[in-house]
């Protein structure tokens, strides 16, 4: 196995590092997984039995690395999987804030297996590079349980719709997270994305209005018809862990991205954030059950 | 002992004392002739400082010496951050502060001016205990690197806060700055960093003997912290692997020499970042007392103890490790040969069973 990829435009770099920085918000450990095209960073949820990942991460190869090799664990398999502390990546390439030149990732055998970043900094007064190396220990993941972190495939959403800029979104919801700690999130056809709570003592609800509607799946058996004059809105809904939500949209501090919301009804809600060529964030969430 | 500390000078002391603070729970005070001299060592006895507050700090000051005695006192760290930390109207600066000591009195008296004729008067009841003072050979430092806080408080910024040790190893060439991970069991749970410099990143540079030292990162992020606020540089003073180095910062009105023990390891150099690992950090480990102890007129006897002849010991729990680094000196070898002469028969014995 052999992997080690060059960074040489400081953009990219600290694009690599608002990423980083947003998944080690979500998740203590997060997987990498490299393939010869695309680097992904995969958040497993902890909760539930069957290992189902909470958020996806897809960085196209060509957008960040000037160069990359890959040597996956066989020919027919030309894939690594590596399981690490989220927070010690972003603490390692935090460096690349000051004046990087460029940034080199390895994975290595030091003792154990290591990810070895090696950052070649600018001095101040420009007259010799700074070497830094970072060593964060990973764990190999063995090809047996890659099936735990496979993309989850979902295109029956009965809704996708376009989300508002996000943090009017995230100030709303940490303030209903104080009183509720489920989240109903629903979406009409003609635009309109509500955020919901509902306790014994309140019920609140936040509307966001002429939103861009992606796709409606029309026609569906849909109980909660409104039956007030528009006979034709018909809406989907999910309750959600208000929890999750809340981290995804603390977590999502990405510049130039474009957020979609998807929902299928009484199951599950998806929340992704696409920058075209450069970055996709998919996370998950699913019903609360009770 | 009577000084007057100026109003801007009065911050240069609290941020000195609480420096201090994150070496020893005592502050040593010495009212020399030209000076005033601040002195803490660790329980340890692994980091020692001194600092030296010239006569033009002060607006006046009176060392009030009896005789050939050095007036000295010793005071709680606790108490005395206590007197510098909070003035009172936070809003309001003082004026000035004087400090007064008399000869064979149980307290010191510190009097703060502030405007508008009010002030306040702190005093601190004096600790126990003798004064301590360290003996370090300065014409032994065969290398040297000095570099504005600056740098050095770049270099940190690459490591984790829960870092406990750094190593500097040096070459004509460059100097390579990596964390100190203690224990192999941890290997495998923190980031290991290392930052290459090279010569022309310092003010001062000279290295005569290849080598690399390892010392305790609190202390350091201390000095580097205090020196970073008034734009001052750092040298480090150092001999070799195990030998205490000696970190200086200067200015017209004070020094502070910092004496801090280095780890003494055999050959193997735990660089993790290097492509040769030596695998016999096991026993290593365990050895975490700094086996040079600073020498302080208390010490004069030291419990150094003779690596050489202790038995390899059997591999142990990383939980044991991290009591060892805690209780480090608990499990210092008790026997010592060189303490028991063998050679020399000073009495013959009584009732000799020969047959």
């Amino acid at each position: 196995m052999r992997f080690r990829a060059l960074l040489v435009d400081n953009a990219a770099m600290k694009d690599l590092l608002s990423t980083v920085n947003s998944l080690s918000k979500l998740s203590k450990d997060c997987v990498m997984r490299i393939v010869s095209r695309k680097v992904y960073f995969i958040i497993p949820d902890e909760d539930t039995g069957p290992r189902k990942p909470l958020a996806w991460c897809e960085l196209p190869v060509n957008f960040y690395f000037k160069e990359f090799n890959l040597d996956g664990v066989s020919q027919e398999y030309n894939e690594i999987y590596l399981c690490f502390a989220t927070a010690m990546l972003a603490k390692s390439l935090s460096t690349v804030k000051q004046n990087a030149k460029s940034l080199k990732i390895k994975l290595t055998n030091k003792q154990t297996p290591c990810l070895t970043l090696e950052i070649e900094l600018a001095s101040n007064e420009g007259l010799q590079n700074r070497q830094l190396v970072h060593d964060i220990p990973v764990e190999i993941i063995a090809r047996k349980n890659w099936n735990d972190f496979a993309e989850p495939q979902f295109n029956d959403f009965h809704v996708s719709i376009e989300m508002p800029h996000l943090k009017p979104i995230k100030n709303i919801v940490e303030r209903m997270k104080n009183m509720s700690h489920s989240l109903i999130v629903s979406a009409n056809n003609f635009g309109r994305l509500s955020l919901q709570i509902k306790t014994n003592m309140v019920n609140l609800s936040a509307h966001f209005t002429n939103l861009g509607i992606q796709s409606f799946a029309v026609g569906q058996d849909n109980e909660s018809t409104v039956g007030d004059g528009s006979a034709n809105e018909s809406i989907v809904t999910a309750t959600i862990d208000i929890k999750k939500f809340l981290m995804f949209l603390t977590g999502m501090q990405l510049n130039h991205c474009r957020t979609t919301c998807s929902i299928v009804h009484g199951k599950m809600v998806k929340l992704a954030s696409e920058q075209v060529g450069a970055l996709s964030l998919q996370c998950f969430f699913t019903e609360l059950s009770n | 002992m009577e000084c007057i500390i100026p109003g801007e000078n009065i911050k240069v002391l609290s941020r000195i004392i609480n420096a201090l603070s994150k070496i020893g729970d005592d502050i040593y005070l010495e009212a020399k002739t030209d000076c005033l001299c601040l002195k803490s060592v660790n329980m340890t006895t692994t980091a020692y400082c001194t600092i030296n507050l010239y006569e033009i700090f002060f607006t006046t000051y009176e060392a009030g010496q009896i005789g050939n005695d050095v007036l000295s006192c010793r005071l709680p760290m606790k108490g005395i951050l206590g007197v510098f930390k909070s003035h009172g109207h936070k809003d309001k600066k003082p004026e000035f502060c004087k400090i007064v000591l008399k000869q064979s009195d149980s307290k010191i008296i510190f009097k703060f001016r502030y405007k508008h004729d009010v002030s306040v008067v702190r005093s601190l009841y004096l600790n126990d205990g003798d004064i301590i003072d360290v003996v370090y050979d300065r014409t032994k430092v065969v290398n040297y690197i000095g570099a504005s806080a600056e740098v050095f408080a770049q270099v940190l910024m690459n490591f984790q806060m829960s870092d406990e040790d750094m190593s500097i190893e040096v070459t004509s060439e460059k100097a390579l700055i990596r964390n100190y991970i203690a224990g192999e069991s941890s290997i495998s749970k923190g980031i290991r960093s290392q930052i290459s410099l090279m010569p022309a990143e310092f003010s001062n540079y000279r290295i005569n003997t290849e080598t690399n030292v390892t010392f305790s990162l609190k202390g350091f992020r201390a000095a580097v912290h205090f020196a970073e606020t008034y734009r001052l540089s750092l040298l480090i003073n150092f001999e070799e692997t195990g030998r205490p180095a000696l970190i200086e910062i200067k200015n017209p009105t004070f020094d502070i020499n910092f004496i801090i023990a280095t780890l003494k390891r055999d050959n193997a150099s735990q660089s993790s970042l290097s492509s040769t690992v030596h695998l016999t950090r096991k026993r290593n480990a365990t050895q975490y007392n700094f086996n040079e102890p600073i020498d302080t007129e208390k010490n004069d006897n030291g419990v150094g103890n003779d690596i050489d002849d202790v038995v390899p010991q059997s591999p142990e729990s990383p939980r044991s490790k991290k009591i060892k680094s805690i209780f480090g000196r608990c499990y210092d070898a008790t026997f010592r040969r060189e303490a028991i002469d063998l050679g020399k028969v000073l009495a013959s014995d009584s009732d000799p069973d020969s047959d």
